[in-house]
């Protein structure tokens, strides 16, 4: 709507425009088509290293009988995650941004058309390496979790609340090497719950699939 | 964080409506940005003046409004300001809801809003 005011030091142009709402309308598009075709889709963020990777290749080994997965895969170059992910035989499509630092919901509408949605249950989408920026760019997923190793500093939850006060699940991931580094997993829990009370925390050994269970569980798959 | 791509966004869509105009100077741009939104006031003030050069924007002012968070709790019921996370950082929104300490929804708060521009036109004088 524009509404012009005329007045002796000039003209009001009144634009109320939402600069991006692009993002927004297609990560709502994205959503519509993802419900269309009765899929669940989980979007996972995390650090580098985090062990985003193996959290996913551990829940596909453990749901691959019962559901038919999908996996989109985000990295600035490279495929490899998504041929660690597609060695279970799901198809999988992998972005490369070359430069940004997250995918973005125009990134992953594009995906999703590579995909023959009517055979997909469950879809992952495993973002771009990256504890900050990613939280910023709704995907048009279900559920969104936050993959944290408990090898990494124990300020990362203080650090960035933002981030986690927007996820439903963090995976606190490596918990066989909590003892080794001296990692207080309790403290890591109760900074998660101090900023968001609502998310559900999760311990895990990706590698060795100790916490998958819980994992599915706190996901509602 | 991405300052400068909202930026340009917002520079690209305002140079569009303004394409219309028949435009001497632009004097002020107004945008409004919601509290919970991650986009720093001092880094978007520093990119629009680097993104606005060579344009008709150089030189224009930019005012931001900041539109407070306030927040829906599922819980009990309570709507509005949920406060900063003064442990963290007296800069962060907090989305817990003040009455009973559980997550709220975001009502208002996630904008990004360009809301009007002041310009001088070659006709107005």
């Amino acid at each position: 709507m524009v509404e012009t005011i005329k007045d002796v030091e000039g003209l009001d142009i009144e634009l109320e425009e939402n600069i991006l709402r692009k993002n927004q309308e297609i990560a709502e598009e994205n959503r519509r088509i993802l419900d269309e075709n009765g899929i669940l889709c989980i979007d996972f963020m995390g650090s580098v290293g985090a062990g985003k990777t193996s959290v996913i290749n551990c829940l596909i080994g453990a749901l691959k009988k019962k559901y038919r997965i999908g996996v989109v895969g985000g990295d600035l170059t490279t495929k490899i995650d998504a041929e660690i992910l597609a060695s279970h035989g799901v198809p999988v499509v992998q972005i490369n941004t070359g430069r940004e630092c997250h995918l973005d919901a125009n990134l992953v509408s594009r995906a999703l058309m590579r995909f023959n949605l009517n055979d997909i249950d469950l879809l992952f989408i495993e973002n771009v390496g990256n504890v900050i920026c990613p939280a910023e760019f709704p995907l048009g997923a279900h559920r969104r979790v936050a993959v944290v190793s408990v090898i990494e500093s124990p300020y990362l939850i203080v650090k960035h609340p933002l981030t986690f006060a927007s996820v439903d699940v963090v995976v606190l991931n490596k918990v066989d090497l909590a003892e080794v580094v001296g990692a207080n997993l309790k403290g890591f829990e109760n900074e998660i719950l101090k900023i968001n009370p609502s998310a559900s925390v999760v311990k895990m050994s990706a590698k060795t699939g100790n916490g998958v269970k819980e994992l599915i569980d706190a996901l509602g798959i | 964080m991405h300052e400068f791509s909202a930026v340009k966004y917002m520079i690209d869509l305002l140079l569009e409506r303004l394409s219309q105009e028949e435009i001497e100077e632009v004097v002020e741009v107004t945008i409004a940005v919601g509290e919970f939104r991650f986009l720093n006031l001092d880094q978007l003030r520093f990119a629009y003046e680097i993104l606005s050069k060579g344009t008709i924007l150089e030189g224009s002012k930019l005012r931001i409004e900041v539109i407070e968070g306030v927040i829906r709790c599922d819980g009990c019921g309570y709507i509005g300001r949920a406060g900063f996370f003064e442990e963290v950082h007296d800069l962060v929104p907090s989305m817990k809801c003040p009455e009973c300490g559980k997550m709220g929804e975001v009502v208002r708060g996630n904008e990004f809003i360009l809301r009007a521009v002041r310009v001088r036109c070659r006709d107005s004088r």
